[in-house]
């Protein structure tokens, strides 16, 4: 009992951050996305009895998620489209289609980074503290830090001109 | 929008990220899946140790009948086959050892591990469980067509062969694709 509620907080807390960075890593496609952050928390749920405080309780979530999303570009085939029609059904009715052509465009310029760049941007994107990312990563401090000021660079241009 | 800020705040106003349904049917659900997965595992390494088991019997039958120095062939086709078992079942295991809670680095370096036993069992074990299998074939021929009508000879090799082809082509869209995650996993370490 004492385990549902803790999982039913992280489920209320992580489901939309977790979906947001499976939704970025597989080109905005909402089914993979949903099918990806259902099989992630399915994870979670299962291994969280095992869950020893060693990490952080969002780092151990987010390095399942990244585990899992590289996992299922296994399964999946590479698309390198965005999947632009699915914005309208997940986006906010206050949104203008000046929002949506927005998003596809930083969805666009997320594909072009290499793949742990694009893990690393989405977990910065979520506000994951950089000690936090490094640990999911596996990488220092001090490379990460490099590393995510030269990406938010590329992606600023990209999203300012379309180009990396 | 030109400042890193402007696209992270546009990023976390996606709102429809919120969950399809409360936590405590997602757990029912989790639970099925975690059931039936592990049914599925077990169900896998069932069926993959008793045909390695009723082979290993078989051959043993064989082994110690009177014909055994005429059917070298069948008894080869045995052990390679269940060799090629054996493999599947520590490739299946080694896949559920890996640790998807460890860093993403960590994890790629176990993930093209494994993909390199795989490669090594690609290209080294399985053509050579292949060709002895076709050997063990070959041998046996001459028995089959001296015991069978020519009827069910002609089957047999029609059969026999044709099975060769649909596993070659089975085995090639393994390892077709088994390479391709080989090359996404080096991109990234």
């Amino acid at each position: 009992m004492e385990q549902d509620i803790f999982f039913d907080s992280l489920y209320k807390l992580y489901f939309p951050k977790v979906y947001r960075l499976c939704k970025g890593y597989f080109n905005g496609d909402h089914d993979v996305a949903s099918d990806a952050t259902q099989e992630i928390f399915i994870k979670v749920w299962e291994n969280l009895p095992k869950f020893r405080n060693e990490s952080n309780i969002s780092t151990w979530i987010f390095r399942i998620s990244s585990n899992t999303c590289l996992l299922y570009l296994r399964k999946q085939s590479y698309k390198k489209e965005v999947y632009t029609h699915q914005f309208a059904e997940v986006t906010n009715e206050d949104y203008s289609q000046e929002t949506d052509a927005k998003l596809v465009q930083i969805y666009d310029c997320i594909q072009k980074l290499e793949p742990t760049s694009k893990l690393i941007i989405m977990m910065v994107l979520e506000s994951v503290s950089y000690d936090k990312i490094a640990e999911i990563i596996g990488i220092s401090d001090k490379t990460l830090r490099v590393r995510i000021h030269r990406i938010k660079i590329k992606l600023t241009k990209c999203v300012q001109n379309g180009k990396i | 929008m030109e400042k890193f800020n402007e696209i992270q705040s546009l990023w976390t106003k996606q709102v429809d990220a919120s969950p399809p349904q409360d936590s405590d049917a997602f757990i029912k659900i989790a639970n099925q899946k975690i059931r039936s997965i592990k049914r599925n595992h077990l169900q896998t390494i069932a069926i993959l140790s008793a045909t390695s088991a009723v082979l290993i019997y078989y051959y043993l039958w064989l082994f110690t009948a009177a014909i055994s120095n005429r059917i070298v062939g069948l008894q080869l086709m045995i052990i390679l086959l269940v060799g090629r078992v054996i493999i599947e079942i520590i490739s299946i295991v080694q896949f559920h050892k890996i640790d998807f809670t460890t860093d993403f680095n960590k994890y790629t370096r176990q993930l093209i591990y494994f993909y390199k036993f795989r490669k090594v069992t690609h290209f080294i074990l399985t053509p050579v469980i292949y060709l002895g299998y076709i050997l063990g074939f070959t041998l046996m021929l001459p028995l089959f067509k001296e015991n069978f009508s020519t009827g069910f000879y002609i089957y047999v090799v029609v059969s026999g062969f044709g099975f060769l082809i649909f596993f070659s082509y089975y085995m090639l869209t393994a390892i077709k694709q088994d390479m391709k995650n080989i090359t996404v996993l080096k991109q990234l370490n």
